[in-house]
C-alpha cells in the first residue's frame, strides 16, 4: 500500500529553528498517510550526520550570498547515512545528504537505486533550488513560491524516478524550467 | 538563509484564525469562478498551500473550493495552476469521508500532476490496479497531446514499487514489448524541427541531422541515453524513461534478485539454461522469443552498447559522470541478467572483464569497481575466472586511497553486509584485507560504526583474532595518521617558522616512518602489532584532541563488545589465552584520550569474566601474568576496575575443581601476592573499600581451599572487626569494609561451611532446583495441598 514517501526531498535546518523545516510540497512521491512525525528520526538522523561530519572536517563554513550559488554548491560537504529498517521505513534505505551552509538537501533512495546517478541528481536539484528559490539571500521564497519546487521535482526527478540525462536532455529540461520561472 | 521573516511567515499561517480563514476560502472561491486566471489568483493559492502545508494537521477545505479546486487541476491548460490546485488537493489527504475521494474519470491523457494526486490518493490495491489500467491504455491509444504521457513510465514505476501485484500478466507484457520498442528501436535522427536559421533559409526546413555520440561522432548505432541530438523525439524521451526504470522492472518482474546472492540461482539456471541457451547465444533469432525474454535480450544489448560508449571521452564533464553512472547500472543490468540465464554469462564475462582491466587503475571510476566485483562474485565461478586481482582491488588498493570517499565506504560495506555469506565461502583472503577495510571506519567512525557492527563478525577468525584485535584498540592512532597522511600529500613542504604540527614532522620523518607504515599497512599477516607502541601514542599526543579521533575513539567499545562476543565461537583455549594477555598488556598501552581509557578497561572486565566463567582453566594456565598485574600497587590507581576484576576471577577459579593443575603451592604463592598488595595499600595511602573488599574476598576464598592460610587471613580480618581501618575515608565505607570482614571472618571459624560457600560445586551455581528430585518434592507436596485442599 502506499505508505510513507520512498523519495523526498527535505530541507531541514542546522540552525537553532525550533520548527523542523519539512516542506510538504518537496514531496515529489505522494503521501496517502502524510503523517510528519513519521519522518523526523529519518531527519534527526542526517542532522547528526551532518553535524558530526562538519565537526570531525573542522572546516570553516564560508558565508556565501545572493548570486553565489556556485560558490556555495563547491563548498558544500556531501555524504551518505544509511537508514536501517525501521528508521522510519520498513525496509532499508539510503540518505543522502548535501550540506549547503545552514541547510541540508536530503534524498532518501531505495537499495536497487543507483547512488551515482542520485548523487548527481541531488547536487544539481539543490543547485535550481538555490536559484530559483534565492535561498542564499533572506527572502522566504521557498514558502511563497513553492510552485517551482514541485515544478523542479516534476522535470527532474519525475514521480521520484531517477534520469539518466545527459546534457543536451537536461538542457531541454533546463529550458522549460526557465520558462516556467520566467513568469 | 531562513531569516526569522521566513519563521514568523509559518507561524502566521499555523496560526490565522478560523473566521479569517473562512473569508480567505470564500474569496479564493470567488477569484476560482471567473475566466482570468491572473496573478492574484495565483498569489491567493500560493497563501492557501502555505496555510494548508504549515497546519500540523489535515485541513478541510469547504466543499465548493474543493470541486473547484479538483476541476482546475484536471483541465486547466496553464501549469502553474495545475500545479498548485494540485498541491493544495494534496495536503488535504487522506480523505476523512467518502465524498471527499477523487474518481477517476476517463480524463485521457492524465496531466502528470493530476495522475500524481491519484496516486497519493490511492489506499488499496484496487485503486492502484484502476490507476495503472488507465495510463495503460493511454499509452495505446496514443492519444495527440504525446508529451502528457511522457510520465506514464515513471507514475508506473512508483505504483510497481508499492504494489507490484496491481499490474496483471497482460499488463506486464504489453509494457515489456513497449519498452523493447524505445529500448532498441528508438530513432536515430535528431528529433523535432531545427530552428529555421535566419535570413537566409527558406521555406526548406534543414533536415536534422543523426544523433551523435558524446565524443561529437556520429552515432553508429541505435539510440540510448549516452546519445546527444539537438532536440529529442518522443521516442528518444521514451528511451531515456525506459532505462531509466529498466533495472526496477527486471528486478520486480523477471525473479532477478539484486544481483545478490539468490539461493535458488543454480536450479533455476538448471531449469531456464537448458531451453534458453542456444536461443540466447544467436541473437538476430531473439524475435522468436516470448515478450519477458526478449526484454531480457534488448537489454543485454543496451547494455553492452552502454558499456562500449562509456569509453569515449566525452565532451562535458557532466557527461563524464553519467557515463559512470551508465557503467554501473549496465553491469548491475548484465549481472541480473545473468542470474536468471546463466547461459548469458559467456557472453557477458569478456565485456566486464575488460572493462576492470581498463578501470581498475583509474581511482576516480572505484565507484564502478564495485558492481563489477558483484558480477565476479556471482558468476566467477561459473566462467571459471580467477577473481583475485578484483579482490585485492577491492578490499586492498580502494579503501588505502580512497577511505574519505563518503560513497565509496558506504558501497563497499552494503557490498559486504549483503553478501558475508559468500564471501566466506569464496573469497578466503577476504579477511587478510581487514587493515584496509577498517580505514573506512577509522575517518568516518559515526556514520559506518553500524554498518561495522555488522561486518566486524565475518572478519574475526582464528588466524586473524589476535591482530584484529590490537588494531581495534588502535583505531584512533589509525584516524590519526590518516589524516597526517592526507595533510600530508596537501601540503607537502613542511610550513616555515616552526608552526606546523608535531606529529605531522614525526609522520614525515624517517626514523618513525616504520611505525606508520606498519598502522598504515593494507594486509594483514606481518605482525600481531609493533614494539615501540608507546613511542607512536608519544607522538600521537596533540591528535588527541582532534575531533575525528574523538569520534573515532567513541566507536571503539561498541566494536570491542562485537568482537570479544565472536571472537569466544571461533577461538580455542589457547587463543583466547592469548587474548587474556593482550588485555593485561594493552590495559596500559592505550591512545591518551579523555575517558577513552576508562571505557576499554569497562570493556575489558567484562569480557574477561566472561571469558574466565566459559573456560575457568585459563585462569591457572595463566596464572603467572595474572598474578604479576595483580601483584603490582600502581595497578590499583591507574586501573582499578580492571584490578578489581582480575583479582575477583583469581579468587573464584583458582582452584583444583576448576583445573587439575592447581596446586597448593600455586594456591599459596597467589595468597601470599595478594596478601602483600592488601597490607602494603593499608598501610600506606587511602584505598578505595572496593579493591579492599574483593581482596578480602579473594584471600578468604584461597585461604578456604588451603586451609594452612585461614589463620592469616583471620588474623587480619579480626584487626578490622576491632576498628583499625585508620586509613578508611567515609563512614559508608568503614560500614561496607568491615561487615564484609565479619561476614568472611565469621566463614572462616568453620573450614568446610567456608569451602562450600566460598568453593561451590558447579552443581550449586547453575541451580535447576525443579529438576532436582529431592529439593523439588517440598513445592510438589504444597502445590498439590493447595489445589486439593478446599478448605
Amino acid at each position: 500500500m502506499p505508505g510513507v514517501a520512498s523519495r523526498q526531498i527535505t530541507t531541514l535546518s542546522l540552525s537553532t529553528l525550533s520548527l523542523s523545516l519539512l516542506h510538504p510540497s518537496l514531496y515529489s512521491i505522494p503521501l496517502s498517510t502524510p503523517s510528519l512525525s513519521l519522518l523526523h528520526p529519518s531527519l534527526r538522523q542526517v542532522r547528526s550526520a551532518v553535524t558530526l561530519s562538519r565537526e570531525a572536517s573542522g572546516r570553516v563554513l564560508v558565508e556565501t550570498v545572493l548570486g553565489e550559488e556556485l560558490v556555495a554548491l563547491q563548498e558544500a560537504d556531501s555524504g551518505v547515512q544509511r537508514l536501517g529498517r525501521g528508521e522510519p521505513w520498513a525496509g532499508e534505505r539510503s540518505a543522502l545528504w548535501l550540506g549547503v551552509q545552514s541547510l541540508a538537501f536530503t534524498l532518501v533512495t531505495e537499495p536497487h537505486e543507483n547512488l551515482l546517478l542520485a548523487e548527481g541528481t541531488l547536487k544539481n536539484i539543490t543547485r535550481h533550488c538555490l536559484e530559483h528559490l534565492r535561498m542564499l539571500g533572506m527572502g522566504s521564497e521557498v514558502l511563497l513560491k513553492s510552485d517551482r519546487i514541485d515544478v523542479l521535482l516534476h522535470r527532474l526527478l519525475p514521480h521520484g524516478q531517477l534520469l539518466f540525462l545527459n546534457h543536451r536532455f537536461t538542457q531541454s529540461l533546463e529550458k522549460e524550467l526557465a520558462n516556467y520561472m520566467a513568469q | 538563509m531562513y531569516s526569522a521573516g521566513t519563521e514568523s511567515l509559518i507561524k502566521q499561517a499555523r496560526e490565522i484564525g478560523e473566521e479569517e480563514l473562512q473569508k480567505f476560502y470564500c474569496r479564493i472561491t470567488k477569484q476560482l469562478m471567473g475566466k482570468e486566471h491572473g496573478h492574484d489568483v495565483i498569489d491567493s493559492l500560493q497563501r492557501l498551500h502555505l496555510i494548508m502545508a504549515s497546519t500540523k494537521y489535515t485541513r478541510r477545505l469547504p466543499v465548493e473550493l474543493h470541486q473547484r479546486l479538483l476541476s482546475l487541476c484536471v483541465s486547466s491548460s496553464v501549469e502553474q495552476l495545475t500545479v498548485l490546485t494540485s498541491a493544495v488537493l494534496r495536503e488535504t489527504l487522506p480523505p476523512s469521508g467518502p465524498g471527499q475521494i477523487y474518481t477517476l474519470h476517463d480524463h485521457s491523457p492524465l496531466p502528470s500532476h493530476t495522475a500524481a494526486l491519484m496516486l497519493s490518493q490511492a489506499g488499496s490495491k484496487e485503486d492502484l490496479s484502476a490507476l495503472s489500467s488507465l495510463l495503460l491504455r493511454s499509452l495505446e491509444g496514443r492519444p495527440a497531446g504525446i508529451l502528457s504521457h511522457l510520465h506514464t513510465l515513471p507514475l508506473l514505476n512508483t505504483i510497481i514499487t508499492y504494489c507490484p501485484e496491481s499490474l496483471t500478466e497482460d499488463h506486464v507484457t504489453l509494457l515489456s514489448k513497449r519498452l523493447v520498442d524505445w529500448l532498441r528501436y528508438a530513432s536515430v535522427q535528431q528529433g523535432g524541427v531545427a530552428s529555421s536559421g535566419g535570413f537566409f533559409t527558406g521555406p526548406r526546413i534543414r533536415q536534422p541531422g543523426p544523433v551523435v555520440e558524446l565524443d561529437g561522432c556520429v552515432c553508429g548505432d541505435f539510440f540510448t541515453v549516452l546519445c546527444v541530438s539537438q532536440a529529442f523525439s518522443d521516442d528518444q524521451w521514451m528511451n531515456l524513461y525506459s532505462f531509466s526504470l529498466l533495472r526496477h522492472w527486471l528486478i520486480t518482474y523477471h525473479n532477478v534478485t539484486d544481483g545478490n546472492n539468490s539461493t535458488d540461482a543454480d536450479d533455476r539456471s538448471e531449469v531456464d539454461g537448458s531451453v534458453v541457451s542456444m536461443v540466447s547465444a544467436t541473437s538476430s533469432s531473439s524475435r522468436l522469443l516470448p515478450p519477458k525474454e526478449r526484454l531480457r535480450e534488448k537489454s543485454f544489448q543496451y547494455c553492452q552498447r552502454l558499456i562500449e560508449q562509456s569509453d569515449r571521452k566525452a565532451l562535458k564533464r557532466t557527461d563524464t559522470e553519467l557515463q559512470k553512472a551508465c557503467l554501473v547500472e549496465a553491469v548491475r543490468i548484465l549481472d541480473g541478467v545473468c542470474v536468471e540465464d546463466a547461459g548469458c554469462v559467456y557472453r557477458a564475462f569478456p565485456c566486464v572483464k575488460s572493462l576492470f582491466g581498463r578501470l581498475n587503475s583509474d581511482l576516480s571510476c572505484s565507484r564502478v569497481l564495485l558492481p563489477i566485483a558483484q558480477f565476479y562474485l556471482n558468476h566467477g565461478e561459473t566462467a571459471a575466472v580467477d577473481s583475485e586481482c578484483v579482490w585485492r582491488c577491492v578490499f586492498g588498493v580502494l579503501p588505502a586511497e580512497c577511505f574519505n570517499d563518503p560513497y565509496l565506504a558506504h558501497e563497499t560495506l552494503s557490498f559486504i553486509r549483503a553478501n558475508q555469506l559468500q564471501l566466506h565461502s569464496s573469497v578466503p583472503l577476504y579477511t587478510h584485507y581487514f587493515p584496509s577495510l577498517l580505514k573506512f571506519l577509522a575517518w568516518d567512525s559515526p556514520g559506518l560504526v553500524s554498518d561495522y557492527v555488522d561486518v566486524l563478525p565475518s572478519l574475526v577468525t582464528a588466524g586473524t583474532a589476535v591482530e584484529l584485535l590490537h588494531s581495534l584498540l588502535d583505531l584512533p592512532c589509525l584516524t590519526a595518521a590518516l589524516t597526517l597522511q592526507l595533510r600530508s600529500a596537501c601540503f607537502p613542504v613542511s610550513e616555515p617558522g616552526g608552526r606546523g604540527l608535531s606529529s605531522l614532522e614525526a609522520f614525515r620523518s624517517p626514523a618513525h616512518r616504520g611505525l606508520f607504515l606498519f598502522l598504515l599497512r593494507g594486509e594483514a599477516g606481518s605482525g600481531d602489532t609493533m614494539d615501540r607502541l608507546s613511542v607512536l601514542h608519544d607522538l600521537l599526543m596533540e591528535a588527541a584532541d582532534w575531533s575525528r579521533v574523538i569520534q573515532s575513539a567513541q566507536s571503539v567499545p561498541v566494536l570491542l563488545h562485537v568482537y570479544f562476543n565472536t571472537v569466544t565461537t571461533v577461538s580455542d583455549e589457547r587463543l583466547l589465552a592469548q587474548l587474556v594477555l593482550v588485555l593485561l598488556e594493552r590495559s596500559s598501552l592505550l591512545l591518551n584520550i579523555p575517558k577513552y581509557t576508562a571505557e576499554i578497561h569497562r570493556v575489558f572486565s567484562h569480557h574477561l569474566l566472561k571469558l574466565c566463567k566459559l573456560h575457568p582453566s585459563l585462569v591457572v594456565d595463566q596464572s603467572r601474568e595474572l598474578l604479576e598485574f595483580a601483584g603490582t600497587t600502581t595497578n590499583i590507581h591507574s586501573k582499578e576496575d580492571l584490578y578489581t576484576h582480575v583479582v575477583w576471577v583469581l579468587g573464584e577459579y583458582l582452584s583444583v575443581s576448576f583445573d587439575s593443575r592447581c596446586s597448593v603451592d600455586l594456591v599459596t604463592s597467589c595468597f601470599e601476592a595478594l596478601e602483600a598488595v592488601l597490607f602494603e595499600i593499608t598501610s600506606s595511602g587511602s584505598p578505595s573499600p572496593r579493591v579492599v573488599t574483593s581482596l578480602l574476598s579473594a584471600l578468604a576464598k584461597l585461604a578456604s581451599r588451603s586451609h594452612d592460610l585461614i589463620p592469616r587471613v583471620s588474623l587480619f580480618l579480626s584487626k578490622l572487626r576491632s576498628g583499625a581501618v585508620s586509613w578508611c575515608g567515609s563512614e559508608e565505607d568503614v560500614v561496607a569494609v568491615v561487615t564484609r570482614g565479619e561476614e568472611l571472618w565469621s566463614l572462616l571459624k568453620l573450614p568446610s561451611v567456608a569451602l562450600s560457600v566460598l568453593t561451590p560445586p558447579s552443581l550449586a551455581t547453575s541451580p535447576r532446583w525443579h529438576r532436582d528430585a529431592n529439593a523439588t518434592l517440598p513445592p510438589r507436596l504444597r502445590t498439590l495441598t493447595g489445589l486439593t485442599d478446599t478448605r
